[in-house]
């Protein structure tokens, strides 16, 4: 028997072309961030919502719309006049950095302050690929259970806010918000937890400042 | 769910680690997963053997060695394994603590 020692990282291409994205946008001063749920938890909803609000602040941004198949995301974005460009997966469960980089080939990043990425919709595998984003944002819904924090921790521990969405919907659910802001606490002290409703709007101002903070932030280089 | 990716990434580090002659019909190829990266070694092991690989690897079985998740107090200094998903520090009950294991994602070595 003879053994070699290999040592080497499953993702280390993927971690590599993400290192490079990153270097890329930081110096253009361009903030990414990468939204991740469960199917249909509101993350195309929620980019309805706050795509139009950025535009009239005059902020510079581009959505990449991440889906397994179809291009349905980048329509209903499309049809609100924002700037999106579409990432198929070809059925893969998540977004890859290479397919990030292929994305921003296909427009002129030099005049961003933004990037926003949804991705698909899926708890599990999207948490494991760096995409060269400044931050990943667990985006939760009440729909789904308050036991999704623990059932998904590493979402969790990777991104600093967490949004709770479909606040709405509360009183129809047998949704334990307590449990579900405690369980995220427990995880990730430091995250910043947003409840929101893309129905009634609640939420939504909070995050934008939030947001605007921190397109500050990176244009001042202390992200 | 996205192990089929990861085994085709395996297979593309391990190619490159039999092209040298010393190496023969590699037995066993061993893995370090840490428990957050939620891999399903059967699924993995399915995955790995479904792709194609040259005749080395042909024969080649997954050896998946599970990493606990462990994490460590900013404040205090002290380390634990998370048993309860419980992120806290237990000596000082800082809420600052710093995951510093189960995120291996690594092929340490091959086998022939
Ligand atoms: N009641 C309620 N419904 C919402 C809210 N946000 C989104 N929805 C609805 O939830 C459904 C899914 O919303 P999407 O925005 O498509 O969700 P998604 O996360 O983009 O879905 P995928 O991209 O398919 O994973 C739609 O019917 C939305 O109208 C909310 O805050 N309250
Ligand atoms: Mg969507
Ligand atoms: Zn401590």
């Amino acid at each position: 028997m003879s053994f070699k020692v290999i040592k080497e990282n499953i993702l280390k291409s993927n971690d590599d072309v993400a290192g490079g994205i990153r270097e890329r946008l930081a110096s253009r001063s361009i903030l990414m961030i990468d939204i991740v749920s469960s199917p249909g938890a509101g993350k195309t909803s929620f980019l309805e919502n706050i795509g139009p609000r950025l535009k009239a602040k005059g902020v510079r941004f581009e959505i990449l719309a991440g889906d397994c198949y179809t291009s349905r995301d980048a329509e209903r974005i499309d049809r609100l006049g924002l700037p999106v460009v579409q990432i198929n997966t070809a059925g893969a469960c998540h977004i890859d950095a290479q397919l990030i980089g292929k994305a921003l080939d296909t427009i002129d990043i030099d005049s961003l302050d933004l990037v926003i990425v949804e991705n698909v919709g899926n708890l599990v595998c999207p948490a494991c690929f760096d995409l060269g984003e400044d931050m990943k944002i667990a985006f939760l819904s009440t729909a789904e259970g308050h036991d999704k924090p623990e059932k998904y921790p590493l979402l969790v521990e990777e991104s600093p806010v967490a949004v709770i969405n479909k606040t709405d919907l509360l009183e129809h659910l047998d949704f334990d918000m307590e449990y579900c802001v405690e369980s995220i606490r427990k995880i990730n002290p430091r995250a910043k937890i947003m409840k929101m409703s893309c129905k009634t709007g609640e939420g939504i101002e909070e995050f934008m400042e939030w947001l605007d903070e921190k397109i500050k932030m990176k244009k001042e280089k202390a992200l | 769910m996205h192990e089929l990716k990861l085994a085709e990434n395996i297979v593309t580090i391990l190619e490159k680690e039999i092209e040298s002659p010393e190496v023969g019909n590699v037995k066993t190829v061993y893995l370090e997963i840490g428990k957050l990266k939620y891999i399903v070694p059967d699924i993995m092991e399915s995955s790995f053997e479904h792709i194609p690989k040259s005749s080395k690897l042909k024969d080649a079985k997954l050896e998946i060695a599970e990493v606990p998740v462990k994490i460590k107090c900013c404040f205090c200094g002290s380390e634990r394994v998370v048993d309860d998903g419980d992120y806290f520090c237990r000596e000082c009950s800082s809420g600052d603590t710093e995951v510093i294991g189960g995120k291996e994602f690594l092929v340490k070595g091959i086998e022939w």
